[in-house]
């Protein structure tokens, strides 16, 4: 008869370790780079108000002298999430190039400032004018955060990171 | 309270013997409690929920599964694959559960069904769950004596003017009023609109949520490094024999307005599963208050609120 296998005693260290390196590599990343605190395993939400839902990007297409806010597609919505955690050159450089592989039309959704929608994004209704392609130059995304002034007006934003990709540089 | 605090020596007596706070009985509860954790509250991608739920059910239709290393191997790795693939969407709560899964399934031998095998289950685990909750609560501390917008209750005082999970406590003691707070989800929004072109916008507060957010402050990041403290103390120095107190004080304050019940659930198993044979109230405090936790997922101050007619 074969004894049982008897497992080292001190194979339960192996799970406070996994939690500790986790934990110690993501307070360095957060706290050298621009990592959320509340991402990575790292025990920092409910710590500071800098979650990645306090990170938002703004898009714009640029086409002759207009500039065009856009809202990055469904497709492109797990990239967004990803740099609302921890935006990096990389990241938004690669968000602003899939951005301007797009073909872009002016839309309206309602807003002051003026918008473009990805074309195949939704449908002309029956009474709309086909809307011609915008002639897009450029992408410029900028990744933004916002702070709380307790004493102050309440919220205040700051850019964190931006870059622009001329159309015909994006790949 | 006496009488309540006799009442509970009285039921804690009565099931010193129960087959389930003891033994392999205590080993089995912590898994189905754990399963049970897992089934309800497995979030993420598809191949994390759908996995954790047929496992689960499958454990808990089947007795001898819920012990068996390979299951919860199997639990561990989806949860750490999971992890690691959504990282940017994962909270804490799914880091523990993973760790937890994983010392289960390195607590359980293929030998579990003696005596002394199952001790050594249970140790190994009371080990791991030590472990775990004091070193999740360390690191939580430090995040928020290293935030530069925690100890001056910049954080929660937002939290209470913003976050919809607060909102019932911030009209309930913060003196404000529930159009206030929608002024500032307005606002929020506003800023956050992809078309937007605004840096800043104004928000609502009141002097009473100043001081709940301080109070707040305080209150969590102390009780979370006496957490950490208490566990990750030498066996028997004060701070390690009042561990159970602590911890459950946390669980009491912190999930009646937070409500993660998720991690409320993990923490309670793993408190369960580390404290000692024969500590029967204890286990049965950590049991009643997995059940109860539920109950705080109920509107209680718009229940109160229309029990008093206002």
């Amino acid at each position: 008869m074969t004894p049982p296998r008897r497992r080292p005693r001190a194979l339960w260290l192996l799970v406070p370790a996994l939690l500790t390196v986790v934990a110690v590599g993501q307070h360095v990343l957060a706290t050298a780079s621009t990592l959320s605190p509340w991402k990575g395993g790292g025990f920092g939400m409910f710590s500071t108000v800098d979650a990645p839902v306090a990170r938002f990007v703004r898009a714009h297409v640029v086409a002759g002298s207009v500039e065009y806010a856009v809202d990055p597609p469904a497709a492109l919505a797990a990239r967004v999430r990803i740099i609302r955690a921890w935006p990096r050159p990389g990241n938004v450089d690669d968000l602003a190039r899939r951005l301007a592989r797009l073909r872009w039309t002016a839309a309206d959704f309602g807003h002051a400032v003026p918008t473009a929608a990805p074309i195949g994004g939704r449908e002309p209704s029956a009474d709309e004018e086909p809307s011609e392609p915008l002639a897009v130059e450029s992408v410029r995304v900028a990744v933004w955060r916002y702070r709380f002034d307790p004493a102050g007006p309440g919220l205040e934003a700051e850019t964190i990171l931006e870059t622009t990709v001329a159309v015909g540089e994006e790949r | 309270v006496s009488g309540l605090a006799t009442g509970w020596r009285r039921l804690s007596a009565r099931l010193a013997r129960a087959p389930w706070l003891a033994g392999r009985g205590a080993l089995d509860l912590v898994a189905t409690m754990t399963l049970i954790l897992l089934l309800i509250y497995s979030e993420g991608v598809w191949f994390v929920r759908l996995p954790l739920t047929l496992l689960a059910i499958a454990a808990l239709l089947f007795p001898g599964l819920r012990l068996d290393r390979r299951l919860w191997l199997t639990a561990a790795l989806v949860l750490l694959a999971g992890n690691l693939w959504t990282w940017y969407d994962a909270d804490n709560h799914q880091y523990v559960i993973a760790y937890w899964c994983l010392a289960l399934a390195l607590a359980l031998g293929a030998g579990t069904g003696g005596a002394a095998s199952t001790r050594s289950a249970n140790d190994s685990l009371a080990q791991s769950a030590r472990w775990i909750v004091g070193l999740s609560f360390l690191f939580a501390t430090a995040w928020k004596l290293h935030a530069p917008d925690y100890l001056d209750g910049t954080f929660f005082h937002f939290a209470l003017l913003a976050d919809s999970r607060f909102h019932d406590l911030s009209v309930w003691l913060g003196d404000l009023r529930l159009a206030e707070l929608q002024a500032n989800r307005t606002a929020l929004e506003t800023l956050l609109h992809p078309a937007g072109d605004l840096t800043a916008v104004e928000f609502s507060g009141s002097t009473g949520i100043r001081r709940l957010a301080v109070g707040m402050t305080w209150w969590t990041v102390a009780i979370e490094a006496l957490v950490a403290a208490a566990f990750l103390s030498p066996a028997g120095s004060l701070p390690y024999r009042i561990r159970d107190g602590l911890l459950l004080a946390f669980i009491l304050t912190t999930y009646l307005f937070a409500p993660v019940t998720g991690f409320g659930w993990v923490l309670l198993v793993m408190g369960f599963a580390q404290t000692p044979r024969g500590a029967t109230a204890r286990r049965l405090a950590y049991v009643a208050l997995f059940l109860a936790l539920q109950l705080y997922r109920a509107p209680w101050p718009r229940l109160v609120d229309w029990m008093l007619g206002s």
